[in-house]
């Protein structure tokens, strides 16, 4: 297979990063905790595709914030935990994104869904860089859900409608940026400032929605 | 053309209705604020006194249908679901 350890970014930025995905997952589980509420209170399929959504995302960025803490601080075999951690978040992140892609086009079919995760992690997994391939696959992913949330705003011309999608627009901006930090280096340091500003607006978004009475 | 009502949207409508009417509302009214026929209307008040969000009371030899704590609960969740809903496109 071709994962190697790949440490990213400026080395004053080790442990910063793993903060900025707390940060990012805690907002994630705030999200899924109220979709599964809200799954619980009207037993809708869109609120329980939207939880598990929202629930691998943060399955993926708590394993990706463990692996970049323990590989930083060079705790335990580095390599196997690298392995391991990388692994579950891109398959978590991808499986999530085609998710809320489908869902985002209120698809009754799941086939062209599956067939689609699974074209991604085969590619990924046998791509020779595997941070590209992931970081791309995303970013399409992202653009197309970006789209929705625009319609969205559009639609709804709302302040927390505004606020994710401009979070989801952040998202996609983030993985260009991680795109060009392959070529580029500090760029690592943009995209995750654009993640956690994007976590942020998810955060007032929700705030607001419990807000409402 | 307007979206069909979902059933939880009707319960809103109604619950919503009351308490607008300060928490409690005559058959008529309610009739008439929900915008459904009569048998519609009792088979849902009925499911409603069921699910104890809300109660019959006699005010001045009137009935009346009250809210309950329950009803403003369910009022409230449903505020933050439909902000939730419209926020991510649901």
């Amino acid at each position: 297979m071709a994962f190697s350890i790949a440490i990213r970014g400026p080395e004053w930025f080790f442990g910063i990063d793993s903060l900025f995905e707390g940060f990012a997952g805690l907002a994630l589980l705030l999200v899924t905790l109220f979709s599964i509420k809200a799954y619980l209170f009207t037993k809708d399929k869109r609120y329980r595709s939207f939880a598990v959504a929202f629930g691998l995302m943060t399955v993926g960025l708590a394993a990706k914030a463990i692996t970049d803490f323990l590989v930083h601080q060079k705790i335990g075999p580095s390599g196997v935990i690298f392995l391991y951690g990388y692994l579950a978040y891109i398959a978590t992140t991808l499986t999530a994104l085609v998710i809320l892609f489908a869902l985002t086009l209120k698809s009754q079919q799941r086939t062209p869904f599956i067939a689609l995760l699974l074209v991604s992690l085969v590619l990924v997994l046998l791509s020779s860089s595997y941070f590209l391939s992931f970081h791309v696959i995303s970013l399409i992913l992202l653009v197309f859900i970006t789209i929705h949330f625009v319609k969205n705003y559009y639609a709804k011309r709302s302040l927390s409608s505004l606020l994710v999608c401009i979070a989801f627009v952040l998202l996609a901006v983030g993985q260009l940026q991680f795109i060009v930090d392959i070529a580029y280096h500090k760029w690592y340091i943009l995209g995750h400032l654009s993640h956690l500003l994007a976590y942020v607006l998810v955060l007032v978004a929700l705030g607001k929605v419990l807000k409402k009475r | 053309m307007t979206e069909r009502r979902t059933k939880m949207d009707i319960v809103y409508d109604m619950l919503h209705a009351i308490q607008e009417k300060g928490g409690s509302i005559l058959p008529t009214h309610l009739l008439y604020k929900s915008n459904l026929s009569h048998g519609r209307l009792k088979q849902y008040v009925d499911e409603l006194k069921v699910k104890a969000l809300v109660t019959e009371i006699e005010k001045k030899g009137k009935m009346q249908y009250v809210l309950t704590d329950q009803g403003v609960k369910f009022l409230a969740n449903y505020r933050q679901l439909r902000e939730f809903t419209d926020a991510f496109g649901l």
